[in-house]
């Protein structure tokens, strides 16, 4: 017994030390500390209710609304944000920063709107499926004329981005607006779509209950999440966009198309956005959509999102969730006074911390140098 | 490193779901592990578990409660309401303005608690049919929401300020004041944005035409955006600069920035809504229907028997909900007299005024209104 001790202490440290392990303290340390430094902040703004507050917001306030109907508000309000945040996420490989993904989220909800109403004697029970497909395909066109614009003109992708961003939300407004069977004049919004455009929920209100609205989009959000992770892990043309990402003057010398491949990640990237855009819409009954000049929040979410998961498309997933997770959270917030924009501290909050976690790697890694040290 | 962030979040989301899990998996009713206590919780009021009175508006309203506008007016009446008959109120804000997440923020009020739900503003109409359905325990009061004119469900009562009322006051206002051209900028193509415009295009010409004012130009565009921003105070200042010398207002939050644009350029504007005397030094008069006393009003039928379900409510100058804000103004030639004279009248409806005035039910098209002013005495421009 006494021989067997060394080797199990010796595994024991071994586990301790692995790159495994500290990646967990490491994470776990991110997390505590964004949402300690949230709560101090919640301490210092509303001391009397911020226990309470605080409690609700990291449970996701399931303890009220339960625990099933919790579930689906979250998978609810991460599906389109999945989809926003592989967006951005994507082109992030490419070393492209795709700020037009709001752009392209709208583009691919209006187009799935328009599909929807004007089509909806020739899809039949698949109105829902043509309309996705087609305000995806929009917002891929409107995401590879960005690309375009970026690889053959040199536009910086940021001021391209932004004025896409409005270039597509007023043209394809101006487009609804033009259409009376689309745009309700004199009430600022579209018509309500019909029924079969609706997303079908694939026996998902029999786990989340009748009253859900969580539907296909979810499927399909997780499925392009891991379909881009393959296409960069284990494609030759997700090879290319990484390594234009690395360097780009050093890809081209190697021999790949560098103006081919932003415009290609440019149009994937639209391709997201607008299945997001699309699902967003199509995910209920009986809704207008308001024609504004505002920008939907999503798209600027999804770049909060990619931002946790630095890019990584599964990853992607869990920020989704995650984000999702606290805004739900959000709302039950809101029965002690606190405003919602909290809820985006404590996002920002997070971010940041995540910039920390190689940090308390190597500080635990120091740590743990020291504690052998001083056996 | 990729791992690792998969890890991150990973746990992150493990964390959250094992504390949701302690937090308890009652669904039903208020009560449970969750339910607040409210008592001095920031804006929300005091005194018993849960908070009593629910107050949701839209999410695109980025200035929120205090939008200084529509959605201010109708909280403070909640506030003063509860705070003077021990009822406890919080207001909610849903992730996003579509359907789903307004039953969302519903439901999340009614779980806390709520017996009374006042939505604010157009966003709700249409979660309002399944929302009354669903809980026909709770009592929904809505002000400004559009769609319940002829039909609403017992425990509903639909209330939109007759803007068209303080729109017209506005209008006979300028003209008479000696304004000759005329800005409007209201934010949305929506029912209870227009009422303010049409009574307005309507008291200008009623003025023009019974004071024999000619060259009146009437210039009027949709901003497509409630919220104060840089590009509302650049619209306007344009408006200013190329000759407009007072704006009528109708852009919620998005005010101040007009505000401000009248302010830059030394010119005049109309505040809507609430008294937007304070807002700025070029604030002329504020249009106004009194949100607060109705919201109170309702609020204390909710509580004492009597309220009236299923019923659809106008208020305007007939139940002293609309007028101009008199009691400051920044006027150098209409007066106090004056405007008592126009508001008798158009209460009164003398001539038949205010029977014959064109509403927003009377016109399925926009453009058609612009056929109601007189050619001889204004000039009227739309900009798209």
């Amino acid at each position: 017994m006494d021989d067997r001790m060394p080797d199990t202490r010796k595994k024991v440290a071994k586990f301790l030390s692995s790159e495994g392990f500290s990646s967990l303290i490491a994470a776990f340390l991110t997390i505590v500390l964004g949402l300690f430094i949230s709560f101090i902040l919640l301490f210092i703004f509303e001391r009397n209710v911020s226990l309470d507050a605080f409690r609700v917001m990291i449970t996701g306030s399931f303890g009220t609304i339960g625990v099933q109907k919790g579930m689906a508000r979250v998978l609810f309000y991460a599906t389109p944000l999945m989809l926003a945040g592989l967006s951005f996420g994507f082109t992030l490989k490419a070393g492209v920063f795709n700020i037009g993904v709001a752009g392209q989220f709208v583009v691919g909800l209006l187009t799935g709107v328009i599909v929807a109403i004007r089509c909806e004697g020739v899809f039949g029970d698949y109105l829902w499926l043509a309309a996705v497909l087609c305000g995806a395909c929009a917002g891929a066109a409107w995401g590879a004329f960005q690309g375009f614009l970026q690889a053959y003109f040199n536009m910086h992708p940021i001021v391209c981005g932004i004025m896409m961003n409005y270039i597509g939300l007023f043209l394809i407004t101006a487009i609804c607006e033009a259409d009376p069977m689309v745009y309700a004049k004199g009430r600022g919004w579209t018509e309500v779509v019909p029924l079969k455009a609706i997303m079908p929920d694939l026996g998902l209100d029999r786990i989340f209950g009748q009253t859900s609205a969580v539907n296909i989009g979810l499927y399909i959000a997780a499925a392009l999440c891991v379909a881009a992770h393959f296409v960069l892990k284990r494609t030759t043309f997700g090879y290319e966009i990484k390594a234009v990402g690395h360097n780009a003057y050093a890809s081209q010398y190697a021999g790949i198309n560098i103006k081919r491949t932003v415009i290609l990640t440019m149009m994937l990237a639209g391709l997201f956005a607008g299945f997001g855009g699309a699902i967003q819409h199509l995910s209920a009954a009986d809704t207008h959509y308001a024609i504004t000049d505002a920008l939907p929040q999503q798209g600027f979410t999804g770049v909060s999102i990619a931002l946790i998961a630095m890019g990584h498309p599964i990853a992607i997933i869990f920020a989704a969730l995650f984000i999702a997770y606290l805004q739900v959270g959000g709302l039950g917030m809101q029965a002690y006074g606190l405003q919602p924009d909290f809820v985006n501290v404590i996002t920002s909050l997070i971010i940041y911390f995540c910039a920390f976690n190689f940090v308390f790697k190597h500080w635990y890694g120091r740590l743990f140098k020291w504690l052998r040290r001083a056996k | 490193m990729k791992r690792t962030r998969i890890l991150v979040l990973l746990l992150a989301l493990v964390l959250c779901m094992s504390m949701a899990a302690c937090g308890g998996g009652s669904s039903t009713g208020g009560g449970s592990g969750d339910t607040p206590a409210a008592s001095g919780a920031g804006d929300a009021g005091g005194g018993s578990d849960g908070a009593q009175i629910a107050c949701v508006f839209g999410a695109g309203h980025a200035e929120g409660i205090n939008d200084k506008a529509f959605i201010q007016d109708c909280w403070e009446g909640i506030k003063e309401f509860g705070d003077a008959n021990g009822k406890t109120y919080a207001y909610y804000q849903p992730i996003d303005d579509s359907k789903q997440s307004f039953l969302d923020a519903y439901d999340t009020a009614i779980k806390n608690g709520a017996e009374v739900v006042l939505t604010v503003g157009n966003e709700p109409s249409d979660s309002l049919v399944d929302a009354t359905r669903d809980n026909p325990d709770v009592k929904f009061i809505s002000i400004e929401a559009t769609g319940f004119e002829e039909s609403a469900m017992p425990n509903h009562y639909s209330i939109l300020m007759n803007a068209t009322d303080a729109g017209w006051l506005a209008g006979v206002a300028a003209v008479r004041e000696g304004y000759k051209s005329l800005g409007i900028l209201p934010c949305v193509a929506i029912p209870p944005v227009d009422m303010w415009t049409w009574g307005y295009v309507q008291g200008a010409n009623y003025a023009a035409n019974k004071y024999g004012i000619e060259g009146i130009t009437l210039q009027h565009h949709y901003l497509n955006n409630w919220s104060a921003s840089p590009e509302i105070q650049a619209t306007a200042a344009s408006w200013y600069n190329s000759g407009v010398e007072v704006i009528q207002c109708n852009t919620a939050g998005g005010n101040t920035s007009i505000i401000a644009a009248s302010d830059a350029a030394g010119a005049a504007v109309f505040g809507s809504d609430k008294d937007q005397f304070d807002e700025g030094e070029t604030v002329v008069t504020s249009e106004v229907v009194f949100r607060k006393p109705i919201v109170i009003s309702s609020l204390e039928s909710a509580y004492d028997g009597s309220f009236p379900g299923g019923t659809f409510w106008l208020p305007g100058v007939e139940a002293d909900a609309a007028g101009l804000a008199m009691d400051r103004t920044r006027f150098k030639n209409y007066t106090k007299d004056m405007y008592d004279e126009d508001y008798a009248d158009l209460k009164n409806d003398v001539g038949g005024i205010r029977s014959s005035m064109i509403t927003i039910y009377d016109i399925p098209e926009v453009d058609d209104m612009w056929n109601a002013v007189s050619p001889k005495y204004i000039e009227f421009i739309n900009i798209e």
